[in-house]
């Protein structure tokens, strides 16, 4: 059968049509994203939808030296999968009690595994925690962590399927947020917060995909710690300096167990060297013995 | 030599922590038998800006008493390093820990503005300035609470007021008694 040029046409414009409605649905695909996310939010957990009751912060009063508490607040429930594991929140914990460690007002540290966190447990848990530790402070690192993908054009390359191994046309962003709030939990004060945060980009082949999306999350988060620690050291110098410049805002005690230092002070020291200077004789005139 | 040596020891034992953890006033430590630790406890200080205030104290007046000739200056340390700690020990039983020259150096410093009141010339009005300040110095670390809010602002413990007390309290009855 010969097909006369008018058919040709009119089969090659179909053709056209149909490859060119494919490449719009591909296109379209690729606008489309995929998202995904782990949070443990401390709002969530201080501050649950309760109508009953509100609690009310008051002046804290900070006994020195200070023992404080570090736990993460508890996940969302249902994202099981996507939770931090506990060896990970534990690493972590232990990085931000070395800052604290370092500080002569804090006599000692606790780690609280997440499990002792009821979630939307708010400041009566956090009483029962602080009964059971012996904490006067608590830490609490919050976490959120959102995953985004899409497909670039380079995505055209699946339909070879060979290329579903080698063309890397999923694009991944991860953008993680660290948080860490300390609390006097007496008083239900804020006393100051540190944020960490960061955005990995990358992009994966689809079968790939799932293993670069994990390495991006620890990414993520190993910046976002490093950050936060940054953030941590200086949030802390600026709330001794805050103490120090606010003595109506906080209150502060010691209790036993303290470490007393025989300091001279700079004036006192000014007034013996100058005192010194005017008694003492001359070369030659003073009494040696 | 016995204040240079001293001052000597206490920066050496300052930047060793395995040192400072050796020589500190322990309460615990000293309750269970380590009983130089009264005395070593001067050589420990918590932080730079300690050593150095505490060792400017002691160099110089403990220099002046040379140059004056006040022969007792020895006997002044000793006593005080032996009344401050043995006072902590025994009126402050919450301090857990203490370290710090500045209770000898106080001790030093008082003996010899007491020795100078007593001496004719113009050793009076400076030796007077010393002990009002030294007195002020004592008084307010006594009566306001600023040492817990410089504990917090960084230094990394709090002035120990009664071991200046007693270290003016042992200068001031070693230069009556030499006098």
């Amino acid at each position: 059968m010969k097909w006369t040029r008018k058919e040709t046409g009119k089969v090659t414009r179909s053709l056209a049509a149909l490859l060119l409605a494919a490449l719009c649905i591909a296109l379209t695909g690729c606008m489309t994203g995929r998202e995904s996310c782990r949070t443990a939010s401390v709002m969530q957990y201080l501050y649950p939808d309760k109508k009953e009751h509100v609690e009310t912060p008051s002046i804290p009063e900070l006994t020195l030296p200070l023992r404080v508490g570090i736990a993460f607040v508890p996940g969302e429930q249902n994202d099981w999968k996507q939770k931090l594991s506990e060896q990970e929140k534990m690493a972590l914990m232990k990085k931000i009690a070395g800052q604290f460690q370092q500080y002569p007002f804090i006599k000692g540290i606790e780690l609280i595994p997440t499990m002792y966190l009821k979630p939307a447990g708010s400041f009566p848990n956090l009483d029962q925690i602080r009964r059971m530790y012996g904490i006067d402070v608590i830490v609490l690192l919050s976490y959120d962590q959102v995953r985004r993908t899409d497909e670039d054009l380079r995505s055209i390359g699946y339909w070879t399927l060979v290329g579903l191994y080698v063309v890397r046309g999923e694009l991944n962003e991860t953008s993680t947020m660290l948080d860490a709030a300390v609390f006097d939990i007496a008083s239900r004060k804020l006393l100051f917060r540190a944020p960490g945060m960061s955005m990995v980009k990358a992009t994966a082949t689809p079968v790939n995909q799932s293993e670069q999306l994990r390495k991006n999350g620890n990414q993520g988060l190993e910046q976002a710690e490093a950050e936060l620690i940054v953030n941590l050291k200086k949030e802390l110098e600026e709330f001794k300096v805050k103490v120090k410049d606010s003595p109506q805002d906080y209150r502060i005690q010691r209790k036993p167990g303290y470490t007393g230092g025989g300091s001279l002070g700079e004036l006192y020291l000014g007034i013996v060297a100058l005192a010194g200077m005017v008694a003492l004789p001359r070369k030659g005139n003073g009494r040696k013995g | 030599m016995l204040p240079l040596m001293i001052a000597i020891d206490a920066l050496v034992v300052t930047m060793s922590p395995a040192l400072s953890a050796l020589f500190v006033y322990d309460r615990q430590l000293i309750e269970s038998g380590e009983l130089w630790r009264m005395v070593t406890a001067h050589l420990v200080h918590f932080s730079v800006s300690h050593l150095f205030f505490d060792l400017c104290g002691f160099l110089l007046s403990a220099w002046y008493c040379h140059r004056r000739g006040y022969r007792q200056a020895p006997w002044v340390i000793a006593s005080a390093a032996l009344a401050t700690t043995g006072a902590i020990f025994l009126l402050q039983p919450d301090m857990a820990r203490y370290g710090g020259l500045s209770g000898v150096a106080d001790a030093l410093i008082v003996f010899a503005a007491v020795r100078g009141m007593a001496e004719k010339g113009g050793m009076r009005w400076p030796s007077l300035t010393v002990l009002i300040a030294c007195c002020g110095n004592i008084g307010f670390q006594l009566l306001s609470d600023r040492g817990t809010l410089e504990a917090l602002a960084g230094q990394p413990f709090v002035p120990a007021a009664g071991a200046h007390l007693v270290g003016a309290i042992v200068g001031a009855a070693v230069a009556a008694a030499t006098s």
